[in-house]
């Protein structure tokens, strides 16, 4: 199965958290990202995200100058954006501890069996 | 340019990589505001993967091609329309120009005009996308690695063949498309004015002033200082490989090489004022004419008024190039002397401490 498909689902909601943690810029929430463990955050899959929550209005942006010079787009999350955010934590959870029960089944057996 | 400029601040990789998401975006066709402001934002962690010595990789992927289609993939078609109104708004001054100026297609009598040359035109930025989207696009992203450069120059080098065959083949065709000159000056006048006021309208609405907000804000911030910065360093690199050449051929010497600067700077003055006094003269050979064709004071004074304003702003894009260039030229030219170095030296050390 491809990864990007299964990434696209979840994306958009850490990428929400992680503004909704504070004032932030694209190369930190990449940097964030890829601690967190998401690899294949470097092709181009970033953007398209925050043009969307930005379309959204789940986040807004000022653009302003950078400690290295050139502009910059600094994000933080709109009340719109906190409240989807809540509701995609709640759901995400929902559907992880469901497919969970399902993809892992075999091995509770396992671990009962032994 | 502002896109130029970003990309002279990029080196090596993080240069190509730059330059192939800018190249496929142009050959999709992305709207040039959009392309900018996407651009922009990559840049931005381009730029800072560079300084902190990053890998390239981290921003853009092990696949450039990649890259490129998640980076456009929510560019829609309805994206597509909304740009139509700012490319109707472009082709009805384009319109209002060649009615208002006998450029060419209008009759003798002035009443009607060929709108076929507009047609062709039209028709050949329609195939010159499509070939670009489903020929360069698809041969680009095949090729091992994407070299832009090159497949930037063969798109330009195909839309100069294609408007030349249109050319020649335009001017063989003895058909004419001709309409009412005066309705269609007034449609495209009434388009300009509509458009105009409803961007206005949004502008204000969105922030608070008519101004273009977002061009101010590029105007304020990096780009000047880049632009200004860079075109220094073009001219010091091109003076020492100037003197490089010279010196080798006995023609300069470290002493005399600041001479044949100023000797330059001095052409380059004349130059200026011929291209002050040309345009003057073109400006007076059309009041001329248009007094000799003379059909009362408000025909005089609006045609008047519209090629003013059209020749003035010619003149600054014209000259305002030059006399940037010659303002920096003559400042270094300046400083050097009261440094009281010879120029190579001062070059190599400007270049050093620039770098």
């Amino acid at each position: 199965m491809d990864n990007a498909q299964l990434l696209k689902g979840v994306l958009e909601g850490c990428v929400l958290a992680i503004i909704a943690q504070g004032e932030t810029y694209g190369y930190e929430i990449i940097g964030a990202l890829e601690q967190a463990g998401f690899e294949d955050i470097g092709e181009g899959t970033l953007y398209p995200v925050l043009t969307r929550l930005d379309k959204n209005k789940l986040i807004q942006c000022r653009k302003a100058k950078s400690p290295l010079g050139p502009v910059r787009k600094y994000y933080t999350v709109t009340s719109e954006g906190a409240e989807c955010l809540a509701d995609f934590k709640f759901r995400y959870r929902q559907i992880a501890a469901s497919a969970a029960t399902i993809l892992f089944a075999d091995e509770k057996e396992d671990y009962h069996e032994s | 340019m502002n896109l130029e400029l970003m990309k002279q601040q990029l080196t090596g990789e993080y240069r190509e990589a730059f330059s192939a998401v800018w190249v496929y975006g142009t050959m999709k066709n992305i709207a040039a505001d959009l392309l900018e402001e996407r651009l922009t934002e990559l840049y931005d962690s381009l730029y800072t993967a560079q300084i902190e010595k990053k890998d390239v990789r981290r921003i853009i992927g092990s696949s450039t091609e990649r890259f490129c289609k998640n980076f456009y993939e929510d560019y829609t078609f309805a994206d597509r329309l909304r740009q139509l109104p700012a490319l109707l708004y472009r082709w009805a001054w384009v319109v209002l120009v060649m009615v208002l100026l006998p450029l060419s297609g209008r009759s003798e009598r002035g009443t009607t005009q060929n709108i076929l040359p507009i047609l062709f035109a039209i028709g050949v930025g329609l195939v010159f996308e499509l070939v670009c989207r489903f020929v360069f696009l698809p041969l680009m992203c095949r090729s091992r690695k994407i070299k832009s450069g090159t497949w930037s120059n063969i798109a330009f080098i195909s839309l100069i063949v294609m408007f030349a065959a249109t050319i020649v083949f335009q001017a063989s065709l003895s058909v004419k498309l001709e309409v009412p000159a005066l309705p269609l000056a007034i449609g495209a006048g009434a388009y300009i004015a509509v458009f105009f006021a409803v961007r206005s309208y949004l502008r204000y609405k969105e922030f608070g002033t008519i101004r273009d907000v977002r061009k101010q804000m590029r105007k304020d911030s990096y780009y000047k200082e880049i632009s200004d910065q860079q075109l220094e360093q073009t001219v010091l690199k091109t003076w020492q490989k100037q003197y490089t050449k010279f010196s080798s051929k006995g023609k300069a010497t470290p002493d005399s090489y600041i001479g044949m600067l100023k000797k330059n700077e001095k052409a380059n003055d004349i130059a200026n004022t011929a291209i002050d006094l040309f345009m003057a003269a073109c400006f007076i050979s059309i009041v001329v004419d248009k007094v000799q064709d003379y059909q009362g004071v408000a025909d005089l004074l609006v045609y008047l008024a519209f090629m003013g304003t059209l020749m003035f702003f010619f003149w600054r894009f014209i000259s305002g190039a030059f006399r940037r260039g010659s303002a920096i030229r003559k400042n270094l030219i300046r400083e050097c002397e009261t440094a009281g170095q010879t120029m190579p030296d001062f070059i190599t050390e400007r270049l050093a401490v620039n770098s």
